[in-house]
């Protein structure tokens, strides 16, 4: 805690001591933002009087030209507009050389296409490229909406049709949210964004100074020399960076704050009313996983670059990587209770746009709280590694025993392939959307996950038969095989019921579910293909070959563990999260303990090919089946566990496999 | 028992290069040095010099091999071995925009020293080295030679019985390498392990006890200076080393078919 707290001082003391630093990252912000809002409230107010002062030039032609002057004559705002002498002039021209803002073209009533070619037409030319050209038209066109109405109303009265909007009913809308509520929703679209560009500008002024900057000046080796931990160097650092962040965040709210209540600058007046002290508390609570996951990521970069220069070259993608999923919050149709909630940042970022909207759906929250942090503290743990890594203070890779393929290397970087295709998977699935169709989507899926498999087999320079276990089983896992899918749907519904009252299902899932598995005209056979054989096949391959094959530096338990959380993961659906992930344990296990993929793709097959087929059937299943699946589970366990097979050395079997 | 305070035995370190593939820059290398002894690693440009020093520092991790300081192995407690270790190079560099007396400080707190304990060290060491008129000012402001002292004091700022010197006096004028070796020897004779690594042979005749002659990531010969000139019948180190380094390179040409 001494070191800890002496490295964090240490670090602010620099900053502290850096009057540039200092200016750039406080001072410069806090007169430039203020600048920035007035420069743009007092061109917004000129626009306006510019266009409320001026006068609109206009031409019009054509045989009903006529009617378009008395309809104006009539309009009461007949005075903003002048009509030119248009008999010398081409009217297309003299808008393109911006003579007028616009010109209208009469047509005569039946010699037009207009939808009823009974009455004249009136057509106005304008340019959007102009701010006079689209207001002036957009003026002029209310001014002959409003005078035809008139007159029409005023026709129909003389004729004893006493019309007014009062005979045909009146229109009103009331809106229920309170002021504080919309303004909520409003500031929760984009308050995550600045606020996360606040925290990255801030926190960039200490992490590229931090441990690039450190490699550079050389003071990153005397501190690896002293018998402090990495893990407490890295805390120190994230600290600090996480510290200053805040600090700079806070003066610059504050500071904007301070010109509001100078009169310097306006704020839109409901904010005060929204921003109460509690939700306030609340807020910065929401922002802190943020800040730290801010804090660990510039860290991280810092501590990959080589220098100081390198580091601020690497923020701008960092910057936009950040900042991309706080927009999640702009989206008009996003919400915490889906697959977003996974997705760090974004997921607090619609929190708070729900909390300021007045709603506090907490589970969710809490979840992306957790998220959010979890995923600080990896990038933190990452750091440390690279703190670890020898090129840091060496320019040479030392890497004896490692090339850069082989078994031990893809094992390095297995969890990163799959962050990639994760990602893949995840911007493919919201580009597609629900209607794209269920062939196009698990097409789509099995073959980035194939071609991913082959890629890597082949990057790695990898076997096939050793990486994926494609070797063939002791006889009596297929008993334990049959023995067991069957007995884990049952089970699976049963625990579905059981935990249904604890978290359920919102309706709306369950249906989206049914309606993309089930087109209606989809025959049987290809249902089964498509639902039972090919995700067996090709996820199993995937997840239970390769993926547990480069999880292989880690204990069984872990192993079984990790691919099944990524399995869940990678079904993109927070409510299937539970049941893949649980299922993806028991095939983890299958593959361990029997040696071979074959009996899991049975297994998943089976499993799959009851829940498309007899989906009904085993609902609410009854004790007595519970019971028995129980025992049928068990007996298939250990079935699998009597006979199973010592792991071979994939290392050694890879690498024969490899020279021949 | 009589505990070595550094030990180290088959040492090895290997790195990966794109087109040479496998390549080690330190190959088996085993010496030890007791108490009160300064132990020089003498070697021309890349002969592993540091990378040898880097494995006794934990910095880098070995291919092969063990290394102890008093009595940790680096690579089950490396926190135990830094502990006990104070390492000096032209890399190891200052935070320029502290004064010399929060250098000390923080440096003897993260060392593992408590607050007062540090406080305490920190007067001593600014009294030993002469600083007290410059404590409170930044280093960025100090002289070279001034920096080098606090480099120096910040090396033992938490007494550590083993320090290691990589090549320190690159870069530094004759005064002030001389008044750095003054600090070394008195180090020594305060009963500090040393080990201390240069290509510069009077350097090497003048501080060290005893001299281990690195070449190719090898040691080729260890032992006090008259050890050498004993076995080579040479009188001056530079011609010693010569005719060592020279040996090795004529055996490796004929050794080739």
């Amino acid at each position: 805690m001494t070191v800890l707290r002496a490295l964090v001082a240490c670090e602010l003391r620099q900053l502290l001591r850096s009057p540039r630093a200092l200016f750039a990252a406080v001072a410069l912000p806090a007169l430039v933002w203020p600048l920035m809002l007035l420069i743009s409230q007092f061109v917004t107010s000129q626009q306006e009087e510019r266009l409320e002062a001026a006068k609109y030039l206009f031409l019009v032609d054509g045989p009903s030209a006529s009617i378009a002057r008395e309809l104006l004559a009539a309009a009461p705002n007949h005075d903003d507009f002048d009509e030119l002498d248009g008999s010398q002039r081409d009217a297309a021209r003299a808008l393109a050389d911006g003579e007028i803002q616009f010109w209208v073209s009469s047509l005569a009533a039946g010699g037009n296409e207009a939808s009823d070619p009974s009455l004249p037409l009136f057509r106005v030319y304008f340019r959007a490229d102009r701010d006079l050209s689209r207001e002036g038209s957009e003026r002029f066109r209310r001014a002959l909406v409003e005078s035809r109405n008139e007159i029409r109303e005023n026709l129909l009265a003389e004729r004893g049709f006493p019309t007014t909007l009062s005979a045909t009913g009146l229109i009103e809308t009331r809106d229920l949210a309170s002021a504080a509520e919309s303004m909520g929703l409003q500031l929760g679209r984009f308050i995550s964004t600045i606020l996360v560009s606040l925290l990255m500008v801030g926190g960039s002024v200490v992490a590229s100074d931090s441990l690039a900057g450190e490699k550079e000046r050389g003071t990153l080796e005397t501190l690896l020399t002293t018998a402090v931990s990495r893990t407490t160097l890295v805390g120190a650092k994230q600290l600090s960076i996480f510290i200053v962040a805040i600090s700079i965040t806070v003066v610059q709210l504050f500071s904007l704050w301070l010109y509001q209540a100078l009169g310097v600058i306006s704020l839109p007046g409901d904010l005060a009313s929204t921003l109460t002290s509690g939700r306030i508390a609340l807020l910065l609570l929401l922002y802190l996983p943020v800040a730290a996951l801010i804090a660990s990521a510039l860290l991280l970069t810092s501590a990959y670059a080589k220098s100081y220069k390198e580091a601020q070259l690497f923020y701008f993608p960092v910057f936009v990587l950040a900042l991309a999923p706080t927009l999640a919050a702009a989206l008009p149709a996003a919400s915490l209770r889906s697959i977003l909630v996974l997705v760090p940042i974004a997921n607090l970022s619609l929190a708070v746009k729900e909390v300021l909207a007045g709603g506090l759906d907490l589970p969710f929250v809490v979840a992306s709280w957790v998220v959010t942090a979890g995923a600080a503290t990896w990038l933190a743990a990452l750091s440390v590694r690279l703190l670890g890594r020898e090129s840091l203070i060496t320019s040479v890779e030392f890497e004896p025993e490692q090339g850069p393929t082989g078994p031990n290397r893809f094992r390095r970087d297995i969890l990163r392939w799959t962050g990639v295709i994760w990602a893949i998977l995840l911007t493919a699935s919201f580009l597609m959307g629900a209607d794209a169709g269920l062939i196009t989507q698990l097409s789509f899926n099995f073959s980035v996950l194939i071609a991913a498999t082959l890629f890597l087999l082949h990057r790695y320079r990898l076997g096939p038969r050793a990486t994926l276990r494609l070797r063939l089983p002791k006889p009596s896992s297929w008993t334990a095989v049959l023995l067991g899918a069957p007995s884990g749907v049952v089970l699976a519904a049963g625990l579905v019921q059981g935990t249904s009252p604890f978290l359920p299902i919102p309706e709306e899932a369950l249906v989206q579910l049914q309606s993309t598995l089930f087109p209606p005209d989809t025959p049987a056979w290809r249902l089964f293909l498509l639902l039972a054989v090919l995700p067996a096949v090709v996820e199993e391959i995937f997840f239970r070959g390769l993926l547990l094959s480069g999880l292989g530096a880690r204990t069984p338990a872990q192993r079984i563990l990790l691919s099944a959380l990524l399995f869940g993961l990678f079904h993109m659906s927070f409510f299937r999260f539970l049941p893949t992930a649980g299922l993806g344990v028991l095939l983890a296990f299958v593959v361990l303990v029997s040696g071979s993929l074959f009996p899991a793709v049975l297994w998943h097959a089976i499993h799959n090919g009851i829940g498309v087929f007899a989906a009904e059937g085993i609902e609410d299943p009854s004790g007595r089946a519970l019971v028995l699946a129980t025992l049928g589970m068990a007996g298939a366990l250990l079935l699998l566990w009597k006979g199973r097979v010592r792991e071979e050395e994939p290392r050694a079997s890879a690498s024969s496999e490899t020279i021949s | 028992m009589n505990l070595l305070p550094v030990q180290v035995e088959g040492l090895s370190k290997a790195f990966w290069d794109r087109s040479r593939g496998r390549i080690a820059a330190v190959d088996e290398v085993t010496f030890s040095c007791s108490g009160g002894e300064i132990f020089g690693l003498l070697g021309a440009n890349g002969a592993g010099k540091t990378t040898t020093l880097r494995m006794l520092s934990t910095v880098l991790a070995p291919s092969s091999g063990t290394a102890k300081l008093m009595g940790h192995d680096v690579c089950q407690e490396p926190q135990e071995v830094r502990r006990n270790l104070g390492f000096y190079s032209v890399s190891t560099a200052l935070y320029p925009r502290l004064t010399a007396r929060e250098t000390l400080r923080l440096f003897a707190v993260v060392n593992g020293l408590s607050e007062t304990r540090a406080e305490s060290r920190c007067a001593e060491l600014i009294a030993r080295f002469g600083l007290a008129d410059y404590a409170d000012v930044r280093i960025e402001q100090l002289s070279t030679g001034m920096k080098q002292k606090v480099s120096i004091a910040r090396t033992i700022a938490h007494d550590p019985p083993v320090l290691i010197f990589d090549e320190p006096t690159i870069g530094l004028d004759v005064l002030n390498s001389i008044e750095l070796q003054k600090v070394i020897a008195e180090l020594r004779d305060e009963g500090k392990t040393v080990v201390f690594s240069t290509h510069i042979m009077s350097e090497a005749e003048r501080l060290c006890d005893r001299i281990a002659i690195i070449h190719l990531g090898q040691i080729h010969a260890c032992d006090t200076l008259e050890g050498l000139r004993e076995s080579t019948g040479l009188h001056y180190l530079e011609d010693i080393f010569v005719q060592i380094v020279q040996g090795i390179e004529s055996d490796s040409v004929k050794a080739q078919p």
